[in-house]
Order: structure tokens, then C-alpha cells, then sequence
């Protein structure tokens, strides 16, 4: 019956995941999203097949997902990011009842119910605040790199107050902060507390429900993830690639859809 | 009349807003000119209640014809809820409101719930118009607890236009879809 592709194309980055007819995992890639939509899914692609080691054209189904959904010509279907990350987050650890997604542009809470079904949603698509957008431009203004964030935290004995969670008035509050020489640690853990307080108000909307699943490139961040788990009062499952989580599900969906059609 | 309109959700408010700035000499022939036109049966996709206060802009309302989405019932604070009778100045005010309410027009989906009625609630929540807003996620949360009915919050304003996304209103309106289709 071949192979299942779905492809997220996000705002920072574009995931593939192929899975064979057993819905097992037999290929994935995270391509930084350029320019161009279309151009990068291509190349998402390209290299999922690599890893996969098959043919372009053992591709039975495609499912694009993501806010470059419309820019992949090859997808026969386009499905939103909410529905995705649910199936996604519910084939990883069937428990789950909640999905905390933190991306490059936006952040959302997902609340699901058996079979990976979206029960309700509430996201943040208005501002970079409580997204991975925040963190990057912190960390830049920090001089560290994305991915030293989490350790860098972890090693902080307080955090500082950053008061505010506009990334633009907190930039400024970093700036103050690194002028009267407070560690770089402990500004960071002070972000990341910002992020997760941001995060908190949007959890409280729907309440937690069941185990806890975080999906997107913040969930790399493991003092992001320990905070979380502080303020959840329970441990939250991450996946070893929480980025490819949204283009899962959409090659489950891939999936299902090749196999109601025979 | 219910179900009994071909018009899109864009042109029936489009013609809606006509009343609150045309004299009822110029407005009426408009409207039955409108009612004349648009006989016919209403689509039977997924059916909503919008509440809130009529969006603008008027990209929402395209953006639930492209869905499918028929608007069959709306609480807008602008639309509807004008034909409210005047509350009692005198008493209790919760009191007065529900008279208001009893004594509206008689409404062909009296006695049913509003389960029965649609499929979910598209809630607008207006930016600028915070007291009106609060309480509205309440409402969200309120209605699937005890009615089952799914909600979905979008956000715009009634005058800055900044407010609006168009593409964020887009994916957040179509994933309330897609989950209601499961």
C-alpha cells in the first residue's frame, strides 16, 4: 500500500514524517522554512525520503498541515495544526489529554479525547509572547545560542522578575538587567518563568486534563519543560523530536484517509 | 422565515447594517428588494450562533461562507439582541432582563435547546470593548460543561482593523470545523 507523508510547514520550521502501512516511523526531517513555502517543502521532503531510503513515488498520500498548508502542491488534503498535533501527540502517548504546543509564532493548548479527537482548543496567535519567537530573540540579545537556553537555566539558583511578557518591553527589561550584572543564568530562568507564566494563563482556560503532551521546538528547552511541570503540579511527556509531533499526525491522517479510500 | 434564505452570511448582514444608518423610508424597500432576491433554501452546512457584536471586518463572515458555515442564529449585541424589548427601569435587573428575553418576538426554536438548534458558537470578542468581552471565555467554558456545545473565540474589533488576522481567524475557525466533523 506504500507510504504516508505529512508535512507541516511552520513559521520557523517545515517537518516531514513518512509511515509505513504498520504506522510506524520509517522517516522524518526538520528543514529551517526559507523564503519560499513550496521551495522548503520540497526539501523537507527530500530529506525524509533519504532517511526513509525510498522512491518519491511510493508516496500513496500527502496531508500538509501547518500555516504553509496552501504552499505544498503535492498534499491532497490541508488540515489545520490543531487537529494534527492532537493525533500526533495521542499516537505517541495515548494518554494524553492535553496538548501544550509552543511554536515559532504561536502557542496552544489542546484539550483531547479518545482517538486523538480535538475536545477544544485555545491558542495564542496574536503576539510572539509565550512562543518560540521570544526565546530566540532573547537569546540573541543574551549572546548564547537557542539550544543553551534549557541547560543554562537549569543551572541558575533563583530567577529574576522580568515583569513583563511583550517580547519587546521584556527585551528592554533584559537590557536593564544585564546593565546592573545579574547572571546570564538567572535572567534566562527569569524568561523562561515569563514564557511559562504566559503559557499558565492560557492552560487555565481549559484546565488540565490527563497526561500532558508538549509538542513544537520549545519543548527541546528543558528548563522551560521543568517550570511547566513545577506550575502543572505533573510531569509533561516530550517526544525526542516534539517538532515533527504536528507533521505526524498529519501522516496518520494521510494514513486513515488512503485507507478509507480502498 | 428560518431556512428559508439563499443569501451568504456576508450579504445578510451587509444588508442588516443598511438598517442602523438608513431612514426606514429608504431602508424598507431595500430590505424586501433583498428578501425577494434571496428566496430559496438555506445551504445545509454546519449551522452556528454568533455572539458577540457583528464583526468587523467583514472577513469573518467570508471567511465562514468559504467554510460552509451558515450563520443560522446570532446574540450580536448589534443585531439580534436590538429586538429586545427595553428592560423595566424599576427592580431587580436580572429580573428585568429576563422579561426582556420572554417578551421578545416568538422565535420558531422556542422550547428547543441549543444543542438541538446548531452545531457550536463562534463568539467574537471585540477588543476595544473589554466590559462587554469579559466573561466571554467563561461563557465558552460554561457551555460545553453543561450543554456539551463546542464554542470557538475569535478576536477582532468593531473599529481597528489591526485587530484582526485574517489567516490566524482562518486557522482557528477551521480547526473548530474540522473538530466538529469527527
Amino acid at each position: 500500500m506504500g507510504y504516508f507523508l505529512g508535512i507541516d510547514v511552520g513559521a520557523l520550521s517545515t517537518n516531514a514524517v513518512i509511515l509505513d502501512v504498520r504506522r510506524k516511523i520509517v522517516g522524518y526531517s526538520i528543514v529551517q522554512t526559507g523564503a519560499n513555502s513550496t521551495e522548503t517543502a520540497e526539501q523537507t521532503l527530500h530529506k525524509a525520503l533519504v532517511m526513509a531510503n525510498i522512491d518519491r513515488a511510493k508516496i500513496t498520500s500527502t496531508v500538509a498541515t501547518g500555516y504553509g498548508r496552501i504552499s505544498v502542491p503535492f498534499a491532497e488534503k490541508k488540515v489545520t495544526e490543531i487537529s494534527c498535533h492532537a493525533l500526533g501527540a495521542y499516537y505517541l502517548y495515548p494518554d494524553t489529554g492535553t496538548v501544550i504546543d509552543i511554536g515559532g509564532q504561536d502557542s496552544k493548548i489542546i484539550r483531547v479525547g479518545d482517538g486523538g479527537k480535538v475536545l477544544d482548543f485555545t491558542m495564542n496567535d496574536k503576539c510572539a509572547a509565550g512562543t518560540g519567537r521570544f526565546l530566540e530573540v532573547m537569546a540573541a540579545k543574551l549572546r548564547v545560542s537557542l539550544d543553551e537556553l534549557g541547560d543554562l537555566s537549569l543551572q541558575a539558583s533563583q530567577d529574576v522578575r522580568i515583569s513583563s511578557v511583550c517580547t519587546v518591553f521584556a527585551e528592554s527589561e533584559v537590557v536593564s538587567l544585564v546593565a546592573q550584572n545579574h547572571p546570564t543564568e538567572e535572567i534566562i530562568r527569569g524568561l523562561h518563568r515569563s514564557t511559562v507564566n504566559r503559557m499558565w494563563s492560557m492552560v487555565k482556560i481549559l484546565g488540565v486534563h490527563g497526561a500532558a503532551t508538549m509538542s513544537g521546538d520549545v519543548a527541546k528547552n528543558r528548563g522551560v519543560v521543568s517550570l511547566l511541570e513545577e506550575r502543572l503540579e505533573q510531569p509533561i511527556h516530550v517526544y525526542r523530536e516534539p517538532q515533527i509531533v504536528g507533521a505526524l499526525g498529519a501522516a496518520l491522517l494521510a494514513l486513515g484517509q488512503a485507507q478509507i479510500a480502498t | 422565515m428560518q431556512g428559508e434564505l439563499e443569501a451568504s452570511n456576508a450579504d445578510f448582514y451587509r444588508v442588516v447594517r443598511r438598517g442602523e444608518y438608513l431612514s426606514p423610508d429608504d431602508f424598507l424597500p431595500l430590505l424586501e428588494e433583498f428578501l425577494a432576491a434571496a428566496k430559496g433554501s438555506a445551504h445545509g452546512g454546519q449551522a452556528v450562533i454568533m455572539s458577540g457584536v457583528l464583526p468587523n471586518p467583514k472577513e469573518i463572515l467570508t471567511l465562514l461562507d468559504e467554510l460552509g458555515v451558515r450563520i443560522a442564529h446570532d446574540d450580536l449585541l448589534n443585531c439580534s439582541r436590538r429586538l429586545l424589548v427595553p428592560p423595566s427601569r424599576t427592580g431587580d435587573p436580572f429580573d428585568a432582563l429576563t422579561e426582556s428575553y420572554f417578551a421578545m418576538p416568538p422565535c420558531t426554536t422556542k422550547d428547543s435547546s441549543v444543542s438541538e438548534r446548531v452545531d457550536g458558537l463562534v463568539v467574537h470578542s471585540a477588543r476595544s470593548c473589554t466590559p462587554y468581552s469579559v466573561g466571554q471565555y467563561d461563557i465558552k467554558r460554561l457551555l460545553m460543561d453543561r450543554l456539551g456545545v463546542p464554542s470557538v473565540v475569535i478576536e477582532a474589533d468593531i473599529a481597528d482593523s489591526r485587530v484582526f488576522s485574517e489567516e490566524q481567524t482562518r486557522t482557528r475557525l477551521e480547526a473548530f470545523f474540522e473538530a466538529m466533523e469527527v
